[in-house]
């Protein structure tokens, strides 16, 4: 669980000198961009990343059916066959069959070819709140009933694999944003005041810091989540966000502090406090500033960690509860072997887990290429 | 009382004399004489967290000791669930039924060699009664005063009960622990330590069938077999035949699976959902799968009716019979059947398990699957229906309320996800809350901060051993607890029948009370049962006389079991 | 340098103490007690169960609590021994439990480190040497997957092809049934034998880390001024590579040797949980989920050692590979 951030030496110049002679005349953004844009996986695995945080947004849309919505009759249902083709092979409106449960103990399923349900789009189903807020009832796509349409089979439940995926998206993907604001603003806040006064105050800080650094991260986040135990399902996702806060930003706060420490002998911050600056608004305005292009590389490249915690914690029962899905928790109905072998489809929310994290190491072996050329490519071995 | 009395103990002295005229050896009857050697392995789940009985608290520990390394004086049938003599080879009580003598088997050796005596019975009890030593049995051997004993020879004890008991007997089937091994450590004060995991496995010393060799944590348990056993097969041959016991400790139910496959295991405890396509296999696999029928297991959904704890209007509805029973026609027993155990369960009405025929009434009240008649149920009592469907109370609260049960468990989440379905369509709001076991456990027995909860308990033969559920004072009282006094007429009845029914020494006369008790749980209930599962197992064809049963499982008769190469 | 180890290791003391205490009150926040299993026992009644709390000091207040844990977790006047403490459930001491599992999983952690550096650092600077090749681009690509997918989503399609195969590789364990009759050279091919499925997870995601970070080590090394300066000399390539920018490239590795040290017993956690290896991680976990808090509690600190441990030895190896590193 790689939750430790790569630390490029304290006190490393954050802009890079050389790589800013060479283009002098571009503005710092402008000519990260260039460079971001020359790294062709990242720029693709951005597309990736659009794509899906976008489907994530648009899940209840994009879903045919609701996180929750179970169906007795349709448990590990497998996928259900899209025909294109009629049984007289010529190309047809995309349809499917009705399937029937024909051995209780074997769990076979058979389709009922007497009735075709077209696949309709733009079909009205349950309703939903699309980002929390529009009351609609439109979905993409769907089939009538008492058809079901499960491209990827349906779990223990008769809950489509599909939909749920969807759902749990938004929970796996976008669990990064509160937690890079956690970690940034408390490393930020912590380091910069530990580097600043530094003294018996640094010291303290960061003894406190190591104490929590001492601490394998995963045996601590499973600590955690153990006190967490008693939050009930619908606030679990939360309770995962605090946890993960609580454990990755000590060694962030370490490496802003080695760079307070060294941007606070320079110039800029006796004569930021001689105009009558305070300490904090010091801190805050003049010096933080400066550890941006370290900011965003370290948080571009925690990112992968962040998901791959939060669905390490869900798979062990840790984090998200039945009956809300992540991918981690999906992914724990399928350690059952004989549910493995069986229904192999439940391992489908493990490939999405492996192509966000894959596309997120592109896009942040990218943005170090292009804000800290100098930085050795793709470290930190997990 | 008087009859039924002398009728006992006709019984008994029958059994005694009958047992004194034979041979010290107790002859275990079995289908074919077996040959020696070969092994029986198993897989268990879990660690065992300690070696010594009176401190083992949990099945993964008890599962390994009790009936293989110890032995108690007096053990049920696996197959009639019968009592029958294990280390006392007779017993007989007095007229009134309190003083009981129990008389020990001679030349029965610990596996050190020493002699198992009346001394170690006696110091047993020493131990049972220790309130340093917190276990298991003392509890249910407080009458509460605790049981007079003395020894009156080297191989007779004698029991003096504070009042007359059906259940003495399954009262001292507690395992009897060696004396010359573990009185020093507990003058010392050092029981609490004694055979914990870290003990090498030899020096765990008991009287049973087998010894222990090895233990490698989450790996494997290997037991070696006693050649000073005190059992015979028909022949005169002494038990048991096989070599070795080998106890696989697995992760998961998948890798018991596998190691059974793989014919690492030769024994396996099939699923329900697995039976179809194992029997598929069995040729191939060379095994076969027998039925054990339903298990003592119970799964069952609880409404918290203590006002103390739940507050008004929720408690009002939890205490309205007709709300229950309409709740206990929204099970849909099928399903559950269906999903999870592939069909191989069967619906439980009964407080009392399917299996335990003795007790068992077969014609309680049943509450089908039936939305429709739940929905008249509800208007009966008084709920009422407003126009965007949802249920109002008859005050017009919105009937609203959290059902809980421990995540990770596949039956009781499949449970509560259909009925928390099945109600939303009555027009309820159910917030369902998988939560931690212990956590779980800890509301449910405390009474706070749960409406409802899904929850199963593994019973006994005896229904006295479920008192503390019943009875308006135990502690598993999980409806209405932490109250001394019953709080409705029907508990206060049942409170009566709990104390009845163990002085009553008459097994006939007995199993009717409890029936009236039986009649009582269907008609209010308390708890809504769902379905009981069938169990099977699957063994290798060279196992002979396996007589495998929901009781007594795969084991009970390890003893006689031998591998026909 | 003797002073710099000695007061490192003095300071691990103080930490020590901070860890447990911080710990400690983690695992005292956690809601339940171990107890669960047995209140639903309908043998039992309340006041044995209260009287087992009381008996573990569970009634006491917490720095009470912390204060009993802490004298029999360490060494104290009087009883020298450090056993972290008592488990609930085991009643044992849990260096003992520890001790159980602990030469499992430092095998299997080993095992799995030496493999991958084995395989990384070969392979990481053929891929540096041949930068843009086709050979570097499909290594580099296979690292990039190596270090994305998760070690229990790997570890559950492994046994997914080892169950659909029928391969005959043993699941679970870490021996074979009569493992103690066997000579020394069969244990060995036995251990191996069960080692092999969480080793293939365990080695991928840091074979794949550190073959990125070798190639890229040394790309950056060979852009240095003394390298072009050597092959300017006329200096063979082989020797170039191998004699001045090797050296220099490995050492940013020591960190990371460090890491490898601290995570010897705690970085199988998950491998361990899903491919049924009987390792500390499972204990642990099996702890946590029972409540049994002085179990979790003294894996925390034995892996919060290891970690102290391996960052001490990784700076104490820096010295000594860099000369112009100094501690006072």
């Amino acid at each position: 669980m790689a939750t430790t951030p790569t630390a490029p030496s304290p006190g490393a110049p954050p802009v890079p000198a050389k790589a800013a002679e060479e283009y002098r005349g571009f503005s710092l953004t402008a000519l990260a961009w260039r460079r971001f844009r020359r790294h062709k996986l990242a720029m693709y695995a951005s597309v990736v990343l659009i794509i899906l945080y976008a489907a994530a947004i648009f899940s209840p849309f994009l879903a045919p059916y609701s996180e929750t919505r179970s169906n007795r009759q349709k448990y590990f249902h497998p996928p259900t066959k899209i025909h294109f083709f009629d049984e007289n092979g010529r190309l047809t409106r995309p349809y499917v069959y009705n399937y029937r449960l024909v051995d209780v103990g074997r769990r076979i399923y058979e389709p009922v070819t007497t009735t075709k349900y077209p696949i309709k789009f733009f079909v009205k189903g349950e309703s939903y709140k699309l980002f929390g807020l529009i009351e609609w009832d439109v979905h993409l796509y769907g089939v009538d009933s008492p058809a079901v349409i499960y491209p990827l089979g349906a779990d223990h439940l008769g809950r489509d694999i599909v939909s749920r995926m969807l759902h749990g998206s938004r929970k796996s993907l976008f669990i990064v944003i509160p937690l890079i604001v956690i970690t940034v603003s408390i490393g930020l806040m912590y380091g910069g005041i530990s580097g600043y006064f530094g003294g018996r105050t640094d010291n303290i800080m960061m003894r406190i810091g190591e104490v929590v650094m001492a601490v394998p991260s995963f045996y601590l986040l499973i600590a955690l989540a153990g006190v967490m135990r008693d939050v009930p399902a619908q606030q679990r996702f939360a309770a995962v966000i605090a946890i993960l806060g609580l454990v990755s930003w000590a060694g962030f706060a370490r490496v802003i502090r080695g760079m307070v420490l060294s941007l606070r002998q320079q110039e800029f911050v006796e004569g930021a406090l001689a105009i009558g600056n305070s300490h904090l608004r010091t801190i805050v305005r003049h010096i933080l500033p400066n550890t941006i292009s370290y900011v965003v590389v370290s948080i571009t490249l925690q990112v992968p960690g962040f998901i791959i915690a939060e669905s390490s914690l869900s798979f062990l029962g840790l984090g998200v509860q039945e009956p809300f899905s992540s991918w981690g928790n999906m992914l724990s109905n399928a350690t059952d072997l004989t549910n493995l072998t069986r229904y192999p489809w439940m391992l489908a929310p493990g490939f999405l887990i492996f192509i966000t994290v894959l596309a997120w190491n592109y896009v942040g072996d990218g943005v170090r290429d292009a804000l800290d050329p100098r930085a050795v490519t793709s470290g930190e071995p997990r | 009382m008087k009859r039924s009395l002398s009728w006992l103990m006709a019984a008994a002295l029958v059994l005694a004399f009958g047992l004194g005229a034979l041979a010290q050896p107790y002859v275990m009857e079995a289908e074919t004489i077996g040959q020696y050697g070969g092994e029986i392995r198993i897989a268990t789940l879990g660690d065992p967290r300690t070696f010594n009985p009176y401190l083992a608290k949990e099945t993964s520990s008890t599962d390994v000791i009790i009936g293989r390394i110890f032995e108690p004086l007096i053990g049920r049938n696996g197959v009639t669930t019968a009592h029958e003599p294990r280390l006392a080879k007779a017993w007989e009580f007095s007229e009134d039924g309190t003083v009981w003598t129990f008389y020990l088997r001679e030349g029965v050796y610990w596996h050190d060699g020493v002699e198992f005596t009346a001394d170690d019975v006696i110091f047993t009890l020493d131990i049972i009664y220790d309130p340093e030593i917190p276990n298991n049995y003392r509890d249910g051997m407080l009458y509460p005063d605790p049981i007079q004993y003395r020894k009156i020879d080297r191989y007779t004890v004698e029991f003096t009960f504070p009042m007359a008991l059906a259940t003495a007997m399954d009262d001292v089937s507690f395992p009897i622990i060696p004396k010359h091994i573990l009185e020093q450590p507990w003058k010392e004060g050092r029981f609490n330590e004694m055979w914990g995991v870290d003990t090498p496995p030899w020096e765990i010393i008991g009287t049973g069938p087998f010894q222990m060799v090895e233990y490698r944590p989450s790996e494997r348990i290997v037991m070696t077999r006693n050649p000073n056993y005190w059992r015979v097969d028909a022949e005169g041959n002494p038990l048991p035949y096989i070599t070795r016991f080998v106890m696989y400790i697995a992760g998961n139910q998948d890798a018991m699976r596998l190691m059974f496959d793989n014919r690492e295991t030769n024994i396996y405890g099939v699923r329900g959902t697995e039976v179809d396509e194992m029997q598929d296999n069995a040729e191939r696999g060379g095994y076969t799968i027998y039925e054990g029928g339903p298990t003592f297991s119970t799964l069952f959904v609880v409404f918290n009716q203590n006002e103390l704890f739940v507050p008004s209007p929720k408690v009002e509805w939890f205490q309205n019979k007709l709300f229950r029973q309409a709740v206990a026609h929204a099970v849909d027993k099928q399903s559950l059947i269906d999903i999870v155990f592939g069909g191989r369960a069967v619906p439980q009405w009964s407080p009392v398990s399917a299996p335990n025929r003795q007790f068992l009434k077969e014609d309680v009240k049943t509450y089908p699957y039936d939305l429709e008649e739940s929905r008249r149920l509800l208007a009966e009592a008084g709920f009422t229906w407003g126009p965007d469907g949802r249920l109002y109370d008859w005050n017009g609260n919105h009937v609203e309320f959290t059902l809980s049960t421990n995540e990770g468990n596949l039956q009781r989440e499949t449970f509560m996800t259909l009925l928390a379905e099945d109600l939303t369509e009555l027009g309820m709001t159910v917030h369902t809350n998988p939560m931690d076991f212990n956590l779980l456990v800890n509301q449910l027995t405390s009474g706070e901060n749960w409406d409802a909860i899904i929850i199963g308990l593994t019973g006994g033969v005896d229904p006295d051993g479920g008192s503390n559920v019943w009875q308006s004072s135990g502690g598993l009282h999980m409806w209405n607890i932490g109250r001394d006094e019953p709080q409705t007429e029907w508990e206060a009845r049942v409170d009566e029948i709990f104390e009845i029914g163990r002085t009553i020494l008459d097994p006939e006369e007995r199993v009717k009370v409890y029936y009236e008790w039986q009649d009582i749980i269907a008609e209010e209930v308390p708890l809504i049962y769902a379905v009981t599962p069938l169990v099977y197992a699957a063994a290798r064809n060279e196992i002979k006389n396996i007589e495998y049963t929901a009781y007594g499982g795969s084991l009970h008769n390890i003893h006689v079991l031998w591998i026909d190469n | 340098m003797h002073a710099f180890i000695l007061r490192r290791l003095l300071n691990m003391i103080p930490l020590l103490i901070g860890i447990s205490f911080l710990s400690f009150s983690i695992m005292y926040m956690a809601p339940g007690d171990f107890l669960g299993e047995l209140r639903l026992n309908p043998q039992i009644s309340a006041e044995t169960i209260e009287m087992m709390r009381a008996q573990y000091g569970l009634d006491k207040p917490f720095i009470v609590q912390y204060w009993l844990w802490f004298k029999e977790a360490f060494p104290m006047p009087g009883n020298w021994k450090i056993n972290l403490g008592r488990s609930f459930q085991y009643h044992t001491p849990v260096t003992t439990l520890i001790g159980f599992y602990a030469f499992n999983t430092f095998l299997l952690s080993l095992t799995s480190a030496v493999l991958s550096w084995l395989i990384a650092i070969p392979i990481g600077i053929y891929a540096a040497r041949k930068q843009y090749s086709f050979g570097d681009k499909v290594l580099t690509t296979l690292a990039f997957m190596g270090v994305s997918i998760p070690n229990f989503f790997l570890a559950l399609i492994i046994l997914y092809f080892v169950v659909r195969w029928e391969l005959p590789l043993p699941i679970g364990g870490a021996t074979s049934l009569g493992y103690d009759e066997l000579n020394l050279w069969q244990k060995i091919v036995d251990r191996a034998h069960h080692l092999i499925i969480p080793t293939l997870v365990l080695t991928t995601g840091s074979t794949a880390g550190l073959m990125r970070y070798m190639r890229s080590n040394l790309l950056d090394t060979l852009r240095q001024d003394y390298v072009r300066t050597a092959r300017a000399k006329g200096l063979s390539e082989r020797v170039v590579v191998y004699k001045h920018a090797l050296r220099n490239a490995i050492n940013p590795l020591i960190t990371f040797f460090g890491f490898e040290i601290a995570s010897l017993l705690s970085g199988a956690t998950l491998t361990e949980f899903v491919t049924s290896y009987p390792g500390l991680g499972r204990l642990l976990y099996g702890g946590l989920r029972a409540n049994d808090y002085h179990l979790v509690l003294g894996g925390l600190m034995v892996g919060s050692v290891m970690l102290m441990l391996g960052n001490l030895i990784a700076d104490i190896m820096l010295a000594w590979a860099d000369p112009r590193i100094r501690y006072q």
